[in-house]
């Protein structure tokens, strides 16, 4: 079984590096960008099993990210984990959507990730 | 003024009438004489009547009667007489003599009382005759028969006969003088009656004819005066006398005349006052309400154009020594709109500025603006004659709007139609708005700044926000890979970690979570006071809530040997809340009892329903709030003065948390503290909160982490 695909659009390196070092262990493929256009051009060409989105960033921002996401039938039902020092809470009516805030301890990220990856998805815990 | 002029040719031909009438005073006079007349009369009649009685009656029983009564009393005495020479002669009894002597005696007696008797002349004849017949008898008869001497029975039975026959004769007289005088006496009252009603007739006649005339002279007009005076009082304003009557009444008509004219023009005078009063204090109203100068000036010009009924009204405003008019509002009546191409009155703005520029600036200044009845009249200089005419202005008015002594501008009102004279009315008319209209631009200055003011603060508080919330953020970002990198570390993801690192390790990560706190504190209360913080309501059980909140706080409370005495009987009572929001409160106040209080404490958590609602009480056995800072308890980051004092760490954030979310479920708080004895902090809550929360609930699934959640999470 090949490891599942995760995009992170994270543009603060550090974290990228963090959520990197904290998923190693998890055995998945982390396809890190650093911004939302690029998400959105990576998300056209390699499908993806989740995606780690981070809300603020330069040019598109999370949301329009999200919006590019759900705007493709296909990626309707794909999980996406807002990570974001914002509140995502108004957000949250789409049932594929999880939201971890910053400051996240990285156990937290690695149990949220292998729940959403885990079929079938019941919602966030 | 028409109506004085009309009024005055009325009097003429009223004067002239009223000469040819009688005056009242006459014909009450002709009233006065006919009545005494009339009595005067009738009294004399009556008088006279009277009197006619008494002399008839008087004749009657002085003269008739009694000579009726002597009559009779002298043949009685011959009788007598007569009588007692007979029984003499028959019997010769002596005591016969005894009447006979009585009779001779008394017959001359009564003979001379009958003369005594004023009586008619024949009368006197017949009583002289009585008189001679009686004496003969005695004389030729009856004294020589008692002497004893022979004489002829016939001659003395004779001279009785014919003194019978004289008796006889003298009573008929008398007696037709008897009737004639009752006669009389049944007849004078009959007259003097007749006469009376007669008199009193004519005189009642009299009486009616002067009593119509005072009636159509007096009485009549009279009524007719009152009418016009009732139609008068009853708000029957045309109502006039137009009597003919007594010059005196008609006089009266006339002043009464007079008067209502008067009273008219003033009336008339004074409702036109009151409408000019009324609609200043509209325009006044107008100028008060609207602090807005754009929209009342338009409005009050046009108002005041048509109050004044002059043909242009204009508001400018003066800026600088050389004054260049700005135009504020410009009204022209509509009659001079049509025909007056409005295009060139533009560039004249500047030149009418000339009128209130020098020297007549002095003029506005000091005497509150000047007014031309007649621009032709006045000898104006050429700058200001050549504006005016342009404006084709026949009459002028200017009044300076001020502010304190600061001139703001002026109100210009130009009227076209020829001469008018300003009046008193008018100038106060303008002065008043004028006035006004200076404090209502002084206010509105004033509002717009307060406004731009408000707007600034508003901005401010704005950029506050959302600077509090950016940095915020951004100080997130970097906390995360603080926190991350801190807890791979301790777990040993990038290697072996020795107890003192790790102990060091520990002290940032305290450290990190409590900038954290600080941070989420600050982001909440920033939340609270935009108005921004969502809360929920659903049904929060209060013992519950306790128990977590205890449960969350006795690791904190055990390190200092505090006793946590929870008193809660509440049952499954529940209120409508945000539970997250009301736990945070619990915590807040908890973990506050537990830090300001020295080790070996008490802490204590009361709980009962109070009215519609849940009361908590949470005490302690504290350091304490001196009573000088309590008033600030729930100012942000106020730290008591005993808190720095013994270096108790914290924000000063957690009552301000407070405070806003239980004002935001509807509920009160209160605190009662005594430095250096503990704290007690009351909090009142409804049981079903009306919400003062305008946002939606969120329903969120994963509510923000608050501090308390955080650092749960964190423990």
């Amino acid at each position: 079984m090949s490891p599942a695909n995760v995009l992170l659009v994270e543009d603060d390196l550090d974290i990228r590096e963090l959520i990197h070092v904290t998923l190693r262990r998890a055995g998945v493929a982390l396809h890190p960008v650093g911004s939302g256009e690029a998400a959105v051009a990576h998300l056209d060409l390699h499908p993806v099993d989740l995606v780690i989105l981070d809300i603020v960033l330069p040019g598109m921002d999370g949301w329009g990210v999200l919006r590019a996401i759900r705007s493709v039938p296909e990626r309707t039902q794909l999980p996406v984990l807002v990570v974001s020092v914002l509140d995502a809470s108004d957000r949250l009516t789409d049932p594929h959507l999880a939201h971890l805030p910053k400051p996240f301890r990285p156990s937290e990220l690695a149990r949220l990730v292998e729940h959403l990856l885990s079929p079938p998805t019941e919602g966030p815990p | 003024m028409h109506d004085i002029v009309a009024g005055r040719p009325e009097e003429a031909p009223a004067r002239a009438s009223s000469r040819s009438r009688p005056s009242l005073r006459r014909l009450l006079l002709w009233n006065l004489a006919f009545s005494l007349t009339a009595i005067l009369v009738a009294g004399g009649v009556g008088v006279a009547g009277a009197m006619a009685v008494a002399d008839t009656s008087d004749e009657l029983v002085e003269t008739v009667v009694p000579a009726r009564r002597n009559n009779l009393l002298m043949l009685q005495h011959l009788l007598d007489a007569e009588t007692g020479l007979r029984g003499y002669l028959e019997t010769g009894d002596q005591s016969y003599l005894a009447p006979f002597r009585e009779g001779r005696r008394a017959f001359p007696a009564a003979v001379a009382d009958q003369r005594a008797l004023s009586l008619p002349a024949e009368v006197d004849a017949l009583i002289d005759t009585q008189e001679d017949l009686g004496s003969r008898w005695f004389a030729e008869y009856a004294d020589p028969v008692r002497a004893g001497r022979e004489v002829e029975p016939r001659a003395g039975k004779e001279l009785f006969d014919e003194y019978r026959a004289r008796t006889e004769e003298l009573s008929e007289v008398l007696q037709v003088d008897r009737d004639r005088l009752v006669e009389r006496l049944d007849r004078i009252p009959v007259v003097a009656s007749g006469t009376i009603v007669v008199v009193v007739l004519a005189f009642v006649a009299l009486t009616v004819h002067q009593a119509v005339r005072t009636t159509r002279l007096a009485v009549r007009p009279l009524e007719e005066l009152r009418t016009t005076v009732e139609a008068l009082e009853g708000g029957d304003r045309k109502a006039r006398s137009s009597v003919t009557a007594a010059a005196e009444i008609e006089a009266v008509g006339e002043a009464l005349n007079q008067l209502a004219d008067e009273s008219q023009r003033n009336r008339t005078e004074t409702e036109r006052r009151l409408q000019t009063g009324r609609a200043l204090q509209t325009i006044i109203g107008r100028i008060h309400r609207a602090l807005d100068a754009g929209t009342v000036l338009e409005a009050t010009v046009a108002d005041l154009g048509r109050l004044l009924g002059v043909h242009r009204v204009l508001v400018l405003t003066l800026a600088g020594p050389v004054p260049r008019a700005v135009s504020l509002a410009d009204w022209s009546a509509p009659a001079t709109r049509s025909t007056a191409d409005r295009g060139p009155d533009e560039p004249d703005l500047d030149a009418l500025a000339l009128l209130a520029s020098e020297p007549y600036r002095q003029l506005l200044e000091n005497e509150g603006g000047y007014y031309l009845d007649d621009v032709a009249a006045e000898d104006l200089p050429d700058d200001i004659a050549a504006v005016l005419a342009r404006q084709q202005a026949t009459a002028v008015a200017i009044c300076p709007v001020q502010s304190g002594t600061e001139m703001l501008g002026a109100i210009l009102l130009l009227a076209t139609d020829g001469p008018r004279v300003w009046t008193h009315e008018d100038q106060r008319c303008v002065a008043e708005v004028a006035n006004e209209l200076g404090t209502a631009l002084t206010h509105a200055r004033l509002f717009q700044r307060e406004l731009d003011m408000v707007d600034q603060l508003r901005a401010l508080d704005q950029s506050k926000d959302d600077f509090v919330s950016s940095v915020s953020h951004e100080l997130r970002t970097p906390l995360t890979s603080i926190v991350g990198y801190l807890e791979l570390l301790r777990e040993g993801d990038a290697g072996e970690v020795s107890e003192d690192q790790d102990r060091m390790l520990a002290v940032v990560e305290r450290n990190t979570e409590r900038l954290l706190g600080l941070i989420a504190d600050l982001l909440l209360l920033s939340k609270i006071d935009s108005g921004h913080l969502g809360t929920e309501r659903h049904p929060v059980r209060i013992a519950e809530l306790i128990g977590d909140a205890v449960t969350t706080v006795a690791p904190l409370a055990a390190t200092k040997d505090h006793q946590v005495l929870v008193d809660a009987d509440l049952g499954d009572a529940e209120i409508e809340g945000d539970a997250g929001q009301l736990e945070q409160v619990l915590l807040n106040l908890l973990s506050n009892a537990v830090k300001f209080t020295p080790g070996g404490g008490r802490i204590g958590v009361a709980a009962h329903l109070v009215g519609e609602g849940v009361e908590l009480v949470i005490t302690d056995t504290g350091i304490g709030i001196p009573d000088a800072e309590q008033h600030q308890l729930f100012d942000r980051f106020f730290r008591s003065s005993t808190a720095q004092a013994d270096a108790i760490p914290g924000t000063g954030l957690g009552l301000a948390i407070v405070h806003g979310i239980v004002e935001r479920h509807g509920g009160t708080i209160a605190i009662d503290s005594t430095a250096g004895v503990g704290t007690c902090v009351t909090i009142w809550l409804p049981r079903s909160s009306a919400s003062s929360d305008p946002s939606p609930p969120t329903g969120t699934a994963w509510p923000e982490l608050t501090p308390a959640q955080h650092s749960r999470a964190a423990r």
